[in-house]
C-alpha cells in the first residue's frame, strides 16, 4: 500500500472507520448515515456535509468506487484497497484493546 | 403589523458562525429567514412563529450529483446559494444539528474557503502589475483615483486571506487543546 494513503487515513477518525465499514455493502450516502447510526446505537449521527466531502475524498483516493447511480445518489462500495486499509487499522485497534484489556494482567504473571 | 423585514448582514468566511447563529436568533424570535439578496449580505425575514432552526453554510467549488441529494435526505433545505457558497437550513426540536460532524471535514471546509481566497487574491496580481504601469504611463488625476480606490480592495482582500489564516490556525490550536 502506498505510503501516501497510510499517512493520510491512519489512525482513523471514527467518521472515516465507520463509513469505510458501512461500504462493505453498496450503499448510497444518506444510507451510510443510517447505518452508522444503526451501528453504533445512536451514537454517531455523520452530517450531510460531512459524508459529502467524505465519500468525495475517498473515491478520488480510491478506496471507495461508485458502482451505480440510483435516482441521482452514487452508490458506493469499498474497493481492494479500502478493505486492506481497513483491515490494516483493525489490526491496529486490536492491538490497542488487547493490550489495554490483557495487557496489566500478562504484566502481574511476569 | 410586518410582516416582513430586510436586514443587512455582512458577514466575512471567517465570521461564518456567527452569522449562523444570527440567524439561529432571527428565527427563534419569530423571524425566519426567506432569501437573501446580493450574495447574503441583505437577508430578508418573514414572521412566523418562534421556531428552532440550525443554518449551516458551505463552500463547493464544483459538486457532483450526490451533493443536493445527500442533503436533502438528510433534511436539510438550500436557502440560497451563490459562486459556490451554500446556505442549508434545518429544524431541530432537541438535538442541535450540523452539517459538519467531525473536526476534519470542518477543516477541509475552512481549506477550501482558504485555497479560493488566494485565487482570487492571485488573480489581482497582473491587474495591478497593468495598473503600476498605466499610472507611470499616464500619471492623470482619474488614474489616481482609481487606483486608490482599488489599492483599497486590494487591502481588504489581504487582509480577509489574513484573517482567515489566522482563524484556521487559531481553530487548528484549540483542537489540539481538547
Amino acid at each position: 500500500m502506498r505510503q501516501q494513503i497510510t499517512d493520510k487515513y491512519l489512525p482513523m477518525t471514527e467518521t472515516a472507520y465507520y463509513i469505510l465499514l458501512a461500504l462493505r455493502n453498496p450503499l448510497h450516502g444518506y444510507g451510510i448515515i443510517l447505518d452508522v447510526e444503526k451501528m453504533t446505537n445512536h451514537r454517531i449521527r455523520i452530517g450531510a456535509g460531512t459524508i459529502y466531502g467524505t465519500l468525495t475524498k475517498m473515491e478520488a483516493d480510491h478506496l471507495i468506487e461508485p458502482i451505480r447511480e440510483e435516482y441521482r445518489r452514487k452508490i458506493y462500495i469499498q474497493t481492494e484497497l479500502g478493505a486492506e486499509l481497513l483491515q490494516l487499522e483493525l489490526n491496529r485497534l486490536k492491538e490497542l484493546y488487547e493490550n489495554g484489556n490483557g495487557g496489566s494482567e500478562n504484566h502481574e504473571n511476569a | 403589523m410586518k410582516t416582513h423585514k430586510w436586514l443587512f448582514t455582512p458577514w466575512t468566511s471567517w465570521s461564518i458562525e456567527k452569522y449562523e447563529k444570527a440567524l439561529e436568533k432571527q428565527a427563534l424570535s419569530g423571524w425566519v429567514l426567506e432569501n437573501t439578496a446580493l450574495s447574503f449580505l441583505f437577508s430578508k425575514f418573514a414572521k412566523a412563529k418562534p421556531i428552532h432552526i440550525r443554518y449551516c453554510i458551505d463552500y463547493q467549488r464544483k459538486v457532483n450529483v450526490d451533493y443536493p441529494s445527500i442533503m436533502s435526505d438528510d433534511g436539510w433545505t438550500l436557502v440560497d446559494s451563490s459562486g459556490g457558497w451554500y446556505l442549508w437550513q434545518k429544524e431541530y426540536d432537541k438535538e442541535r444539528p450540523s452539517l459538519f460532524t467531525d473536526k476534519q471535514s470542518l477543516l477541509d471546509r475552512n481549506q477550501r474557503l482558504l485555497s479560493v481566497h488566494g485565487l482570487v487574491f492571485a488573480t489581482q496580481i497582473p491587474v495591478w502589475i497593468i495598473f503600476i504601469r498605466k499610472i507611470s504611463e499616464n500619471p492623470s488625476p482619474s488614474w489616481a483615483i482609481l487606483s486608490s480606490v482599488y489599492f483599497f480592495v486590494l487591502l481588504l482582500l489581504g487582509i480577509s486571506a489574513v484573517s482567515l489564516l489566522f482563524s484556521i490556525a487559531a481553530y487548528k490550536k484549540s483542537l489540539l487543546k481538547k
